[in-house]
C-alpha cells in the first residue's frame, strides 16, 4: 500500500477498531471499556459530521457489488465527485479530535493494531479520497491510476453480504451493540452453538440493546415449553433406563420452576444447556441407545 | 474444528500377591482391587496436567458407566477410542475425587484378558493404570495443560514404565469427532448435559 498512507487516520480503520473494541470488551464483560468506545463511536461519526459523510462513503464502495466495468467507471466519478465536495479543514479537524479522545479516553496501546481483513480495500480506498481531494495538478496520477485500478476490481468481486460491519444504518446504539455483539458471538461460536442457542443469543442482544425483555421472554418460554415435552416424550419411550429416566425427572421439576420474569446472563446461560439438552433428546442422528 | 487427540494419564497402581489371595477370600474369588486411578493438577509422565475441575466433571460424568457397570477397561491401551469387547479386563466399580487424587475400585473379569491380568498381578508383576479419554491440550511452559473439551473415556492396566517419561507422547492419535459418537450413546450425552445443568443450578 502507499508509503503515505496512515491507519490512523483511516476513517473506516478507525470505524472498524472501534467495533472491535466495543465486540470484544462486550465479550471480556469490560463494561467500562465497551461504553467508552461507544460514546466515542456515537459522538464523532454521527449524522451531519465530516466523518460521517466519509463513513457513509467508504461504506457504498466497500459494500457495493457490480458486474460491468463501464459501470464502475460511473460509480468511481460519483466518489471522486462527493470526496471532493467535503470540507477538508472540518474533516481533518474531526480526525485529529477523534484520535486524541481514542488515545486519550482508551489508553489501549493496541488499539490502532487490531487485525481488520478488508485493511488493503481500506487503504486504498482512503488513499483515492486522499488524492482525489488534492488540487488539480498535484495528485499522483501513476499512483491514482494504480488504486483506481484496485478499486474497480474491488467492485466487480462479489461480496459476502453478511460480513460486514460497516452498515449504512444510523450507528445508533441499540442496532449497533446488537450487530456487533451479533458479530462476535458468532464469529467465536457459530460451529458449536445450535439453531436454538444462536437464536437465543440474538434474542438477548436484541433484548438487551432495547431495554425490553419481551423477545427474549417469549424465546426462553418456548424453550422452556419445548423441553418439558421433549422431557416426557424421552421418558415415555425409555422408561427401561432408570438411570437417565431419573435425572430427567429430577431436571424437571428444576426446569419448570424457571422464572423468567428476572431474566439476566445466568439465566441465559442456563437456557444455552436446556436447548442443548432439547435438541440431543430430540435428535434423531446418533441415536445408538 | 477443535484438534481433538486421544490423551493418557498414567499412575502406578500398588498391589501385592497377599493382598489378592485376601480379595478373593472375602469377595468369593472375585479379584477387587482399590487404589489411585488418577491425579489431578499434577504433572504427570506424558507431561501432562489434567486441571481438577476437569476431572471432576469427567468422574462426575464417569458414574454413569458405572452405574450401568459399562465401566470397561482393557489391558494395555489400544490405538482406539472405543472399548473393545474382546480385550476387556476388568470393570470400575467405584470412582471417587478426594484431595484431588481419584480413587477407584477395580473387579478384575474371568476374560482372557482379565484372566491374563490376575495372573500378573498374583505374580507380583507391577502394573499401572492410565485413563484414555479425548481432548485437546495447550502448552504451558514445559508441560500440556489438559483442556475442556477433554472426555474420559476409560482407565486400562498397562505395564509400567521402566524410566520415567516412557509414557511420554508429544501429541496422542487424533481423534474425529464423530467417532466419539461410537463412545457415547445419546443417553451417554443427555446424561453429561444435565450434569452441566446441575452443577449451573447448584443441585447436588
Amino acid at each position: 500500500m502507499s508509503k503515505t498512507h496512515n491507519k490512523k487516520r483511516n476513517t473506516a480503520l478507525l470505524y472498524e477498531f472501534l467495533v472491535k473494541t466495543i465486540s470484544s470488551a462486550l465479550v471480556e464483560n469490560d463494561k467500562k471499556k465497551s461504553s467508552t468506545a461507544l460514546r466515542i463511536l456515537r459522538r464523532h461519526f454521527k449524522p451531519g459530521t465530516q466523518l460521517y459523510k466519509e463513513f457513509r462513503l467508504f461504506n457504498a464502495l466497500v459494500k457495493t457489488s457490480v458486474s460491468s466495468e463501464a459501470v464502475t467507471n460511473t460509480i468511481i466519478n460519483e466518489a471522486r465527485a462527493a470526496a471532493q465536495q467535503a470540507d477538508m479543514k472540518q474533516l481533518d479537524r474531526e480526525k485529529s479530535l477523534l484520535i486524541r479522545n481514542i488515545n486519550h479516553m482508551l489508553r489501549d496501546d493496541n488499539f490502532y493494531d487490531q487485525p481488520v481483513s478488508e485493511y488493503r480495500t481500506f487503504a486504498t480506498i482512503q488513499t483515492l479520497l486522499n488524492e482525489w481531494r488534492k488540487s488539480p495538478g498535484t495528485a499522483d496520477i501513476e499512483s491514482l491510476a494504480k488504486y483506481e485500478e484496485q478499486l474497480r476490481s474491488w467492485l466487480l468481486t462479489e461480496k459476502k453480504a453478511t460480513e460486514h460491519v460497516l452498515s449504512d444504518d444510523t450507528p445508533g446504539e441499540s442496532r449497533l451493540l446488537m450487530k456487533v455483539m451479533m458479530k462476535k458471538l458468532n464469529e467465536k461460536y457459530s460451529a458449536s452453538l445450535n439453531t436454538d442457542q444462536k437464536e437465543i443469543i440474538r434474542s438477548y442482544a436484541f433484548s438487551a440493546a432495547n431495554d425490553d425483555l419481551t423477545t427474549i421472554k417469549r424465546k426462553l418460554t418456548e424453550i422452556k415449553d419445548e423441553l418439558l415435552n421433549s422431557i416426557d416424550g424421552y421418558v415415555d419411550q425409555h422408561s427401561e433406563s432408570e438411570y437417565i429416566v431419573k435425572k430427567l425427572k429430577e431436571a424437571k421439576d428444576n426446569i419448570v420452576l424457571e422464572n423468567l420474569e428476572n431474566i439476566d446472563d445466568s439465566t441465559v446461560s442456563r437456557f444455552m444447556l436446556y436447548s442443548s439438552l432439547r435438541h440431543e433428546l430430540i435428535d434423531g442422528d446418533g441415536e445408538n441407545k | 474444528m477443535k484438534d481433538l487427540r486421544l490423551l493418557n494419564s498414567y499412575e502406578v497402581f500398588d498391589y501385592t500377591p497377599s493382598m489378592i489371595k485376601e480379595s478373593r477370600e472375602k469377595n468369593e474369588g472375585k479379584v477387587i482391587m482399590k487404589g489411585i486411578l488418577q491425579k489431578a493438577d499434577t504433572l504427570n509422565q506424558n507431561g501432562r496436567i489434567y486441571p481438577l475441575e476437569i476431572l471432576q466433571r469427567e468422574i462426575r460424568n464417569y458414574q454413569k458407566f458405572i452405574a450401568e457397570n459399562r465401566a470397561l477397561g482393557e489391558l494395555d491401551h489400544p490405538d482406539s477410542s472405543v472399548v473393545n469387547l474382546k480385550n476387556v479386563s476388568h470393570v470400575i466399580k467405584e470412582a471417587y475425587l478426594d484431595g484431588g487424587i481419584v480413587y477407584g475400585t477395580v473387579e478384575l473379569l474371568d476374560t482372557p484378558s482379565g484372566k491374563i491380568l490376575q495372573s500378573l498381578v498374583e505374580s507380583g508383576v507391577k502394573l499401572g493404570i492410565s485413563s484414555r479419554g479425548v481432548g485437546s491440550t495447550k502448552k504451558q511452559g514445559d508441560y500440556h495443560v489438559v483442556q475442556d473439551d477433554f472426555q474420559l473415556i476409560c482407565w486400562d492396566y498397562v505395564s509400567e514404565p521402566s524410566t520415567p517419561g516412557a509414557f511420554m507422547l508429544p501429541e496422542g492419535k487424533r481423534i474425529q469427532s464423530s467417532e466419539l459418537q461410537k463412545v457415547f450413546n445419546k443417553s451417554d450425552r443427555i446424561d453429561r448435559i444435565l450434569n452441566d445443568i446441575f452443577i449451573n443450578k447448584g443441585v447436588k
